[in-house]
């Protein structure tokens, strides 16, 4: 069985990992290979330029969808798109606002506009919102879903939920209400001494703040059912059997323990995880390479630079195949190397070389030497 | 390359930021740790309530309190929750909010969601620990910052002025004037941003240096490109991966070509302007106390 064979079937790959790690690159190489056959779309967060280039999109990727360019033999199709926060924001005010004059009221007060580019877990929420939005309109076999790095791993699985919560959180509400009872004119007139909360916050936010807080959120309550429904319908759409998670990491310490984290949580939530890409591995031949001793003759900085590669790069091979061994005792999931590469992926044809790592028409790597370059 | 760490600590806020995954937990655990070798009375804080930088100095827990980790180094993970709550107290005199109940609640909600709140507590937290006396003397001589991946160590630093652009009266507003001030003084603040010899942190990187100046006064310091492979002598190595022979010509081979790879980007960031110390690759199993030691030995040569 290979990556491949456990994708087959989906129609989203959500892929996900710590940052750094080539979530990116990864997503775009999948979504690429699938083109031969189908009609993909690849939504990333912020994709690199490189990437743009990569995919022949020397314009760079917008927030609408845009074509790429398929050289021969790649008898499907594929959109990139990438996610703009700003227009993410105003088209799902646009979305569930009841009216034009709420909407237009909503994009203009200061704090949506502070709100749009900074509220936590945003990009997660956006990022599911977008996957929804394009799995309605049908016009795809595959859409492949990058997701932005979140410290918290799985942050974007909770963004439905904790933009609902936020926007119909009782909380909120009842912070609101004497404003809203007291009219926004007449907000000052509401005795704060009735709420410890608000005297605490009229004192440190000054009451203009809070009264742009309070109509912020009476007009985001208007839209609360269409949030709610929409965030159930992400939801269920991501526990289906129609959509696979992609785990991508490297081999170190840290993003490592991420994606052992990302791959509990997603067992326990009972998602699907499809396979687990493990980026940047060193050779596991070198891991034996203890004893080894570089050739003589050559001057002493270069003879110790030798032999410090062979050490450096012993170590790391052992601990990436230490690490290797960790993840499938972790998870029955399959795991697909992806060897160290000395170039950059800027291209087709590098994106398609490192498909075949990801997806295994390359063969399995375990055991192999590794391929450079 | 000792004459930048001078200028480092000449410092007392040191913000370390850099793109995922480029070590700037590890970088902040080390200039830390020389700090206090120095001499300093260091404060490592992590803006990650379960940032790695604990891990680094082998502290368990990353509990809101402030921990020993080494003689003269001293280690503080954030909360916002708790940072807001401490606020409220001992700013506002308000008794601590965990005893109204829901009220903490509504707190925690707002630091959550309303744009700049945990921006501003992780500003004004800095600045607070920058302010404290124990004893007639500064409480810290340095304080280190594991701060925020590159894209958001600017809404951290610019955190006390957007709370200015959107609160116009209020205690805040007052007290947000001074923690400005500090961090965007250059003579007290600075930014360090930690880079790999590769395409995407190279861009990042150029990017940053070019919006900084953009949104705040505050000077970034220098660059660290780390896990760079720096062969001395490249042709002469080459003619040695031809003579090696199994594991070792694989090993020199990769390593020549990972060098050669690198060597354009190292090139770049050199050429951004603030100074730039290379540290090498080394190769550790895990990310400890050891491995931050091998680090920081590592950017004093």
């Amino acid at each position: 069985m290979t990556l491949r064979d456990a994708l087959a079937d989906r129609s989203i790959v959500v892929v996900c990992g710590a940052g750094g790690v080539g979530k990116t690159t990864t997503s775009a190489s999948i979504a690429m290979e699938a083109a031969r056959t189908k009609k993909v779309i690849v939504v990333t967060i912020d994709p690199a330029r490189r990437l743009a280039s990569a995919l022949g999109l020397d314009g760079g990727i917008g927030h609408a969808e845009s074509k790429v360019p398929l050289p021969s033999g790649y008898d499907g199709a594929l959109d990139a798109a990438m996610l703009d926060m700003k227009t993410a924001w105003d088209d799902l005010v646009d979305r569930y606002s009841p009216t034009r004059a709420q909407a237009e009221r909503i994009k203009t007060n200061r704090i949506y506009r502070g709100v749009s580019e900074q509220f936590i877990g945003s990009q997660g929420y956006m990022a599911m919102e977008r996957l929804a939005d394009l799995y309605d309109k049908r016009n795809y076999d595959l859409i492949v879903i990058d997701t932005p790095p979140t410290r918290s791993a799985l942050d974007f699985l909770e963004a439905p939920k904790r933009m609902t919560d936020f926007i119909g959180g009782s909380l909120l509400r009842w912070m609101a209400k004497p404003y809203a009872a007291a009219g926004r004119i007449g907000a000052r007139a509401f005795s704060f001494t009735a709420s410890p909360f608000l005297r605490i916050a009229d004192r440190v936010l000054g009451s203009q703040v809070l009264e742009d807080m309070s109509a912020l959120v009476m007009d985001f309550q208007n839209m609360y059912d269409g949030f709610k429904e929409r965030a159930e319908q992400v939801l269920a759409l991501l526990s289906s059997n129609e959509t696979g998670f992609l785990v991508v990491t490297t081999l170190e310490g840290p993003p490592l323990g991420e994606a052992g984290f990302f791959i509990d949580r997603l067992v326990d939530e009972d998602l699907h995880l499809a396979g687990v890409v493990a980026n940047k591995v060193i050779p596991p031949g070198l891991a034996d390479a203890k004893a080894e001793v570089p050739p003589n003759g050559f001057s002493q900085q270069t003879q110790d630079e030798a032999l410090r590669s062979v050490r450096t790069l012993q170590t790391l091979a052992a601990r990436d195949v230490r690490s290797l061994d960790e993840l499938r005792r972790r998870s029955k999931a399959e795991i697909a190397p992806v060897p160290l590469m000395t170039h950059e992926v800027n291209d087709l044809e590098g994106l398609a070389e490192l498909a075949g790592y990801v997806l295994g028409a390359s063969g399995d790597l375990t055991g192999a030497s590794g391929t450079r370059g | 390359m000792p004459g930048l760490l001078d200028d480092l600590f000449s410092r007392r806020a040191l913000w370390i930021t850099g793109k995922g995954g480029t070590g700037k937990s590890t970088m902040s655990a080390a200039l830390a740790l020389i700090a206090a070798q120095r001499g300093k009375r260091t404060l490592l804080i992590d803006v990650e309530a379960n940032g790695d930088a604990a891990r680094f100095l082998d502290v368990g827990s990353s509990r809101y309190e402030v921990r020993q980790a080494q003689p003269n180094l001293f280690h503080l993970a954030l909360h916002p929750e708790e940072v807001l709550d401490e606020y409220l107290h001992v700013a506002l005199k308000v008794p601590r909010v965990r005893r109204f109940g829901p009220i903490k609640k509504v707190f925690e909600f707002i630091a959550n969601a309303a744009p700049g709140i945990k921006e501003v507590l992780i500003a004004g937290k800095v600045g607070f620990e920058l302010r404290a006396m124990d004893g007639g003397r500064p409480r810290w001589d340095v304080i280190v910052v594991d701060a925020a991946p590159a894209g958001q160590v600017v809404s951290h630093l610019r955190g006390p002025r957007t709370i200015q652009e959107i609160v116009d009266v209020g205690l805040i507003r007052n007290q947000t004037a001074w923690v400005r001030e500090l961090l965007e003084d250059p003579s007290v603040t600075g930014v360090v941003v930690v880079s790999l010899a590769e395409e995407m942190p190279v861009t990042e990187t150029a990017e940053l240096l070019a919006h900084i100046p953009k949104e705040v006064r505050t000077p970034v310091l220098g660059i660290i490109a780390n896990r760079v492979i720096d062969i001395p002598d490249d042709a002469e190595f080459d003619v040695l991966t031809q003579h090696a022979e199994g594991a070792v010509k694989e090993a020199t081979t990769l390593w020549l070509d990972l060098a050669r790879a690198e060597r354009p980007y190292v090139e770049q960031l050199k050429e951004l302007g603030p100074p730039t110390i290379v540290v090498p690759l080394i190769g550790f199993d895990h990310h400890d106390l050891a491995a931050t030691k091998k680090v920081a030995e590592a950017l004093q040569r």
